[in-house]
């Protein structure tokens, strides 16, 4: 409820609705050409399409969306010279979504572990290990990430909800300011 | 005498609400102990990684010869390495002169290589006409992480290609694995010619597939 409260008072105007539109739209062709890269090892184009399945696309479009609405937020309540809440867990959001398709069946790790100097049968003992993880486990990466999102919007629109109230208040405590004084 | 009256700018009240809260020191202090502890243990990685005797526990010639990390060169003649198909058979690389060969080191758990697997199966009628063998095998020990064996994964992805005597499929050895694909590449595939030498290595056989075909018609089968 809170949330929708702050949504509603920042979409008022059109020019957050676009800003939140066009969030949205480029938040979602990088995810819909990221979330497959598991598949591709970690190519990304147009052959990245032709993996999308059910869960993904459903994945995509949440994560665009809560990314979008999350970040207008922020903005409105920066522009509303309030504090913004929410940044870092988005920031790691778009990580923990990304990371699975990114780090799975590339070279990444393999790489990293040669080049902090471990040995073949090190890097074949840890890269199945760790790349397995992500391979498994990536719906909970993205469920996690979707969580997260879920939580810095609710933070943001709290904010904003409770910012507006004090600002108010603030401002009848200071007092009026020497132009509104001025007869 | 009365105090001239503050100022009250939209300014002030901005920066009176941007001084830091109890909170955002926290949660900064969380991010810089977060971090310290990322770096503290990317150190003890590393550590661990020079310190570490880099000899293999077994006692195999195998394992032996796997500390010796040779990297495959394209252009030269491709290393003998033995493997066992998933009816047991032990087999060698080198039977297989006088073929092109593509030889695939993958692991069972890997996204790539499922669907890699169900690209070259959908274009397995060509590289059959062309007389590729196609040899799959499973990384040793799956990379060290569970997941189904060649066989299954075989039946289960490769359709009805399988089983076909023109793609084997079956476990590679250490010393193969270690040869092969010393970083341990979760998918890597190499094209071999006739006369067995290198030709092309690359990995992902779902996006790389026009290199295979190629391959496959002649252009790269000296």
């Amino acid at each position: 409820m809170i949330s929708f409260g702050a949504l509603s008072l920042a979409l008022r105007a059109w020019s957050y609705r676009y800003l939140a539109l066009g969030l949205f739209a480029g938040a979602l062709v990088l995810y819909l050409f990221t979330l497959p890269a598991a598949y591709t090892g970690g190519t990304i184009g147009l052959i990245s399409l032709h993996y999308l399945n059910a869960e993904l696309l459903f994945f995509s479009v949440a994560l665009a969306a809560l990314f979008s609405l999350v970040l207008t937020l922020n903005i409105y309540a920066f522009r509303a010279a309030t504090r913004g809440q929410g940044r870092s867990l988005s920031l790691g959001a778009i990580f923990s979504s990304l990371l699975p398709s990114s780090v799975c069946c590339t070279s990444l790790v393999p790489s990293l572990l040669a080049a902090f100097g471990a040995s073949t049968p090190q890097i074949f003992g840890l890269t199945g290990r760790i790349q397995g993880i992500f391979a498994q486990y990536e719906p909970l990466f993205l469920a996690f990430s979707l969580i997260l999102l879920l939580f810095a919007l609710w933070l943001a629109a709290r904010n904003i909800l409770n910012s507006c109230s004090l600002t108010e208040r603030s401002v009848s405590l200071i007092g009026p300011t020497e132009e509104e004084n001025q007869p | 005498m009365a105090q001239p009256k503050k100022k009250t700018s939209p300014k002030s009240v901005k920066r009176r609400s941007a001084k830091r809260q109890p909170s955002e020191r926290r949660s900064r202090r969380l991010l810089y102990y977060g971090g310290g502890l990322l770096a503290l243990v990317l150190i003890a990685f590393v550590v661990y990684g020079l310190i570490t005797p880099k000899s293999s526990t077994g006692s195999t010639s195998d394992a032996a010869s796997a500390n010796k990390t040779v990297a495959v060169k394209m252009g030269s003649l491709a290393p003998d390495m033995t493997f066992t198909t998933v009816d047991g058979t032990e087999r060698r690389l080198s039977e297989f002169r006088g073929r092109p060969v593509m030889l695939w080191l993958f692991a069972s758990w890997c996204p790539t290589c499922q669907a890699g697997t169900i690209a070259v199966a959908g274009k397995f009628d060509q590289l059959r006409q062309a007389g590729v063998q196609i040899i799959q095998l499973l990384l040793y020990n799956n990379l060290g992480y569970a997941g189904p064996s060649a066989e299954e994964f075989a039946k289960r992805y490769a359709g009805s290609t399988y089983p076909s005597p023109g793609w084997l499929w079956g476990d590679a050895s250490q010393a193969g694995s270690y040869m092969y694909d010393p970083k341990g590449y979760p998918d890597i595939y190499f094209l071999i010619s006739k006369d067995g030498v290198l030709q092309t290595m690359s990995s992902a056989p779902n996006v790389t597939m026009k290199q295979i075909l190629a391959f496959a018609q002649g252009a790269g089968n000296k």
